[in-house]
């Protein structure tokens, strides 16, 4: 790094720690702390959105899948930018009218305080974990790219994570959510940088086509370990992830009303679509520059020392750092939400004052951040991060259907189911990975819809046996809020699930058709039809986000 | 040298992206800190 480009750094990290710190003035109740007031407005939500859902690993990780495997790889982005609309349409709208903060205050609701207070506790261990990892993935890749040797881990470490914990315990999501804006901003600014310079260098797509095998540029592969069944099981992973996430509902739940909420995740889905081409695309342009570099992490790190000049350098970085510090800011938030929300106000101290509550949710946030650092020295030496990552896949799978599909849809469901349900679904989800398939490349696809499968056949056959723990009445009122509330009626605000307006019943339509195009696209995929299953998969899903999106302009 | 449109229209894309994302949510910080401002 020149000087010009530490400078850059040094500016960039200053101007966010003082624009960050400012919204302290801002918190006057554990509500703005936890929610911004949800106040929101649906453009600043759909880049918080973006922000906190796109952070180091996209740039460097998923471009050197890209690298590694071929373009099939961006289904990861796409189908939960797809699964980011359905949320917003169908399920994000219910969540939001019940007022909560956390998805575990939701089980609360719909299964009483024992199913709270465990899902709590377990989101708040796999959030930190999951922290340290992001912290330790970030301070890594900066290490590399900025060649500053690997003495240079603890400085990296700390420039990720004390800025951001100071403003975040100070400003809560106040700083969290307005300094994503300005962090997404940069993020596409170092993307728009380097793409050109990646495609010119590879002699744009002719450049690509001529020097990587066919198969690379195949959007839905018959076989390989990115194959079409890998599209479903992510689009399904997707659709869990922007229904259950703590990470993303939290900030979803900082939306002003009903309809913002619907609106922010919407917009934030259709932007990122494009945007992962900027991020993607390099990996492949990287590959025919270079087939030979060892190790996916390290492609987009060498090919940023390699091409990028000094001053433009320092950009690109910040844009880096904006990624990955947005992503920690928004998930210390949330497991200081959890903890303070779920374990504090409910279990510890029920009477607990506002100034208290303020007072315990600032102490867990540094907490929090402390611990992300301490277990980011231990994640490398741990030597199991696909591990453990594939395993917060399987706990999340169970959870997006007791909550979701059974909590809110289904009336018999009760907790009794939900508890084995859960842990059925978990269960079978890491004895698919670590024993029936393990060492197998297709192992978390399989993974992902044996644990679905369990989760979805165990809650309601438990809940059928446990009979005598119906809880129609929790049942009841979560099927109340499908419909909009008075209050949203009387602002002439109101957001109907199945919209009554021919217009709004026509656009809906449309979109399930989008829907059903792009599942009979994949499946056409699997059946060695993989160049018509790549176009008619990006025409249905451009009819999807279309519709979806103007659906929310009709009644 | 070719131009390559589809690079170019994905880039045009991704910048369209960005002068969006500068103006709206820009002018809805705006409006946010002026109300914020008023209540203090």
């Amino acid at each position: 790094m020149t000087a010009i480009d530490i400078g850059i750094l040094v500016f960039f990290l200053t101007f966010l720690f003082f624009f960050g710190s400012i919204f302290f003035k801002w918190v006057k109740n554990p509500d703005d702390y936890y929610v911004a007031g949800r106040s929101l407005p649906p453009f600043i939500l759909a880049a918080v959105l973006t922000a906190t859902n796109v952070n180091m690993y996209s740039f460097i990780g998923q471009s050197g899948k890209a690298y590694e495997q071929g373009i099939s790889i961006v289904w990861h982005t796409w189908t939960g930018n797809m699964a980011l609309v359905l949320a917003g349409l169908f399920v994000l709208p219910i969540l939001r009218r019940l007022e909560i903060k956390t998805i575990p205050e939701f089980l609360e609701a719909r299964y009483g305080l024992g199913m709270r207070a465990i899902i709590a506790v377990l989101w708040i261990f796999r959030l930190s974990f999951w922290l340290g990892i992001v912290l330790y993935t970030g301070a890594t890749a900066a290490m590399v790219i900025t060649k500053t040797g690997e003495n240079s881990y603890l400085m990296w470490a700390l420039i990720f994570s004390v800025i951001t914990i100071i403003y975040t315990t100070a400003g809560g999501m106040w700083s969290v959510a307005l300094t994503d804006v300005l962090q997404f901003s940069l993020m596409l600014l170092g993307a728009l940088i380097f793409f050109p310079i990646m495609m010119i260098k590879a002699g744009g797509f002719p450049g690509i086509a001529k020097n990587l095998p066919p198969s690379f540029l195949d959007l839905v592969p018959q076989t390989g370990q990115l194959n079409w069944t890998f599209i479903l099981a992510i689009f399904l992973l997707g659709i869990q992830w922007a229904c259950t996430d703590q990470g993303m509902l939290q900030r979803a739940f900082s939306g002003k009303d009903v309809k913002s909420v619907a609106k922010g995740l919407i917009l934030s889905g259709i932007q990122t679509t494009p945007f992962a081409l900027l991020w993607y695309l390099p990996g492949l342009a990287a590959r025919a520059i270079n087939p030979g570099i060892q190790g996916t992490d390290t492609v987009i790190p060498t090919m940023l020392a390699r091409f990028v000049p000094t001053g433009i350098f320092g950009i690109i970085i910040c844009g880096l750092l904006s990624a990955q510090m947005s992503t920690i800011s928004s998930n210390i938030n949330s497991t200081a939400t959890l903890f303070t929300s779920d374990i504090y106000q409910r279990v510890l101290r029920r009477k607990a004052t506002g100034k208290q509550v303020l007072r315990v949710v600032r102490l867990a946030t540094l907490l929090v951040g402390f611990f992300m650092v301490a277990f980011s020295f231990y994640a490398k030496k741990m030597g199991a991060v696909n591990a453990y990552l594939t395993v917060i896949g399987i706990m999340d799978m169970p959870l997006f259907i007791v909550a979701i599909v059974y909590g809110i849809f289904w009336k018999k469901g009760n907790w009794f189911g939900a508890i084995t349900g859960y842990f059925a679904g978990a269960i079978t989800g890491a004895l698919s990975v670590f024993v029936l398939f393990a060492g197998h490349p297709n192992a978390s696809t399989y993974a992902t819809f044996l644990s679905a499968g369990a989760a979805l056949l165990f809650t309601p056959i438990c809940s059928l046996i446990g009979k005598r723990f119906a809880q129609r009445k929790r049942a009841e009122f979560i099927r109340s809020v499908l419909k909009p509330t008075q209050k949203e009626i009387e602002k002439g605000d109101a957001f109907y699930l199945i919209p009554r307006s021919r217009g709004g019943k026509v656009m809906l339509s449309v979109f399930v058709f989008g829907l059903a195009v792009f599942l009979a696209s994949i499946g056409l995929g699997g059946l060695g039809l993989g160049r018509i299953a790549g176009w008619l998969s990006i025409g249905a899903m451009i009819i999807y986000f279309a519709s979806g999106l103007l659906r929310l302009s009709y009644d | 040298m070719r131009i390559d449109w589809l690079s170019v229209t994905i880039w045009l894309v991704g910048f369209a992206i960005f002068i969006i994302w500068i103006i709206f949510p820009l002018r809805e910080f705006v409006k946010l800190m002026k109300e914020r401002m008023g209540k203090e």
